[in-house]
């Protein structure tokens, strides 16, 4: 029974997250609820309970690598406000015009660099679906096909550095951020050009469902292009390279990084005139919301991860993975397994601090022998391989964030059969994605072992 | 009811409230992460600069405990606020297809079942914990860190009595869409009758249209060569 405990502190957690109460204060909830049962069965004592504020304060306030996620979500939420992408998608229009798919291209394109600023999921899908699906719509478009493009490369923002999730997760497994976040270039940077690969190749076969552009899109005098080109993509592309190159450089940590990079984005909105008292106001605000969301959910998943190593659950864990004798790869495509399924249901927030505290100790005896270089790159890799699973989280039904949040903006007339089945597409390349690295450790690994 | 209902708004805009002005730590928070980093920087052109003032008195170790302190004020601040705001993030799959009245109850229970014996534990407990730093007079373990360790442990409950104003504020709305006046309802039922993404939605149209003023112009143009 009491072995039993930490199992069904998931199946009550499952039970009560699918009510629709919020994730945050279900998981303190049953948290609370567990150590109270405990409590009657004597394996708990509530003066044991005196110890979250302790954990909350060492694990969550005390903290100067998470200072880095307001940073980075206020830098997004500021250069979503700036007419970045607006310019981005004009531009990169003009520059595909010629070539199969050019509008989804672009998009895609768009999603990559934006990406490389952003990460917040929610409000970047809902931004790029209103400016690009009734363009696409209106370009006669096939509905499956843009619907797709736009969601899977309007999630691209949690892997390519740099990602609110790869700070969490860098965090949660106690590895450096500046690892992670070197390690997901390649890995996202392929993923998006297995994106446009794709895209490109229907789009050549069958012209009817991405039609191309008229070429007289925007200026055709090569020096007006020019000027076109560098007014766009310079402010966003110096930005990144102001984030990125300092943290890889070393010159910087990625709180420092973030916080320049706000302050940086700040300016960007303010130089395109954008910078209005009520923008900011709403910048401000939307920002602090979306850390009090993130947050609420650390500050949950504190308490029920707390409760659930104080009944035994970590041991229980390692028991039930060692006594099932499948080994470090069974282990680790069982994981696999088990993000991708929970994906159907979950969005990165849940799984990143439900699944990760659990499951941490198990990846750490992970033994890959000759096929990770070095002993200290397995839990790098596995973070990345997770990274690289919840794109799919995103993306899969029936509950998708970014299907929930194209559904919630898409015009009317478009289906949310059609959205399902445009995805499909690029669930099935993020699949191969993440074989690839599986089988590939380099893919994720090469950067990180030549930079640090 | 009526009286309830007022109870709850107010309530409701005294967290919202809290949350407004915290949410705007942000911004010190940006500019003392980068003067620590210029400050960082200088250092390493003009050594004498370490005499200076602003490095004798104040110090990278004083404001990097100073950047987790506003970050810390800042989300636990902001926790109410979120939930009066319907940010906190839900699994919609099933909620989706249940009654409004039936979210409402679940709501209720939650908010009082779940949230406010949390609010009570870390705010007990917390309040204990901030307590003692007061009374050793803790501060920093770094020597050129911040003092009064208090006040930062004390923001701890002081952020959860925030969110437990929050949760009853929400209960008490829920409990007057289930048992209060139908005319009540709709002002009552923001909850369970609207979502987050309206205001996501609304936010990005807004954005798109300032974007469409600025650039009219062009915009015309284009759609007038295509």
């Amino acid at each position: 029974m009491i072995e039993a405990l930490p199992l069904l502190m998931f199946a009550a957690l499952a039970l009560f997250i699918f009510t629709g109460f919020p994730v945050a204060f279900v998981l303190a909830g049953v948290g609370l609820l567990f150590g109270f049962i405990g409590w009657t069965l004597d394996v708990f004592t509530f003066a044991r309970f005196t110890l979250i504020p302790l954990r909350i304060y060492g694990g969550t306030m005390e903290n100067l690598v998470l200072v880095a996620i307001p940073m980075f979500i206020f830098m997004g939420t500021m250069l979503e406000k700036s007419g970045v992408a607006e310019d981005l998608l004009n531009t990169l229009q003009v520059l595909t015009r010629r070539l199969p798919g050019g509008l989804a291209l672009s998009v895609t394109l768009m999603g990559t660099i934006l990406a490389a600023t952003t990460g917040i999921i929610g409000a970047s899908v809902v931004l790029m679906t209103l400016m690009a699906l009734p363009v696409m719509m209106q370009r006669n478009y096939h509905i499956p096909l843009a619907a797709g493009t736009i969601a899977a490369s309007g999630t691209l923002g949690i892997l390519i550095p740099p990602s609110i999730m790869l700070v969490i997760m860098a965090d949660l497994l106690s590895i450096p951020v500046g690892t992670l976040f070197i390690g997901a270039v390649l890995p996202g940077l392929m993923l998006a050009s297995f994106y446009m690969v794709y895209i490109l190749g229907i789009a050549a076969v069958r012209p009817d469902i991405a039609p191309p552009l008229p070429a007289d899109v925007g200026p055709d005098n090569p020096i007006e292009l020019a000027v076109m080109v560098l007014r766009t993509f310079l402010p966003p592309i110096a930005l990144i390279v102001l984030v990125l190159g300092s943290i890889f450089g070393g010159l910087a940590t990625p709180t420092e990084a973030a916080g320049v990079g706000a302050l940086g984005a700040t300016l960007l909105a303010f130089f395109n005139g954008r910078l209005t008292w009520r923008t900011f106001r709403d910048v401000v605000e939307r920002s602090a919301l979306t850390g009090a969301m993130l947050f609420g959910i650390f500050v949950g998943a504190t308490c029920f991860s707390f409760v659930f190593k104080m009944l035994q659950g970590d041991t229980v864990i390692v028991q039930i993975v060692q006594g099932s004798g499948v080994g470090a790869w069974g282990v680790l495509i069982a994981l696999m397994a088990v993000v991708f399924v929970l994906g159907f249901f979950f969005d990165w927030f849940e799984i990143t601090l439900i699944v990760l505290p659990v499951f941490a100790p198990i990846i750490q005896l992970l033994d890959f022998g000759d096929h990770i270089p070095l002993s200290t790159l397995v839990v790098p890799w596995f973070a990345i391989l997770m990274a690289v699973n919840l794109q799919t989280s995103f993306l899969t039904p029936p509950f998708g964030f970014a299907l929930f949040y194209m559904k919630g903006v898409a015009p009317a007339g478009v289906r949310i059969q059609q959205i399902y089945q445009g995805i499909i597409p690029f669930v099935i390349l993020q699949v191969i994605g993440l074989a690839l690295i599986m089988a590939f450790p380099e893919i994720a690994l090469y950067l990180p072992q030549l930079l640090l | 009811m009526y009286a309830l209902m007022k109870l709850s708004d107010l309530l409701a805009s005294i967290v919202t409230w809290i949350g407004r002005i915290a949410a705007w730590l942000a911004v010190p928070l940006m500019l003392i992460i980068a003067v620590d980093i210029t400050m960082r920087k200088l250092i390493e052109f003009y050594p004498d600069l370490i005499d200076s003032f602003m490095f004798r008195e104040i110090g990278s170790t004083k404001l990097q405990e100073m950047e987790w302190h506003l970050h810390a004020v800042l989300f636990l601040l902001c926790l109410g606020y979120a939930y009066i705001k319907n940010a906190h993030v839900r699994v919609e799959v099933v909620r989706e297809r249940i009654r409004p009245r039936l979210r409402a109850w679940f709501e209720l229970f939650g908010a009082i079942v779940f949230v406010v014996p949390y609010c009570y534990v870390v705010v007990a407990y917390g309040f204990d914990f901030a307590e003692r730093a007061f009374m050793l007079n803790e501060r920093s373990s770094a020597l050129t860190g911040l003092p009064m360790r208090w006040i930062i442990k004390g923001m701890l409950p002081v952020g959860f009595i925030v969110l437990g104003i929050a949760a009853l504020s929400v209960a008490l709305r829920n409990f007057i869409y289930l048992f209060g006046p139908p005319e009540l309802r709709q002002e009552a039922g923001t909850f369970v009758e609207h979502s987050d993404i309206e205001e996501l939605v609304h936010e990005a149209e807004e954005e798109l249209e300032e974007y469409e003023r600025q650039h009219g112009r062009r915009q015309t143009q284009q759609s007038q060569g295509s």
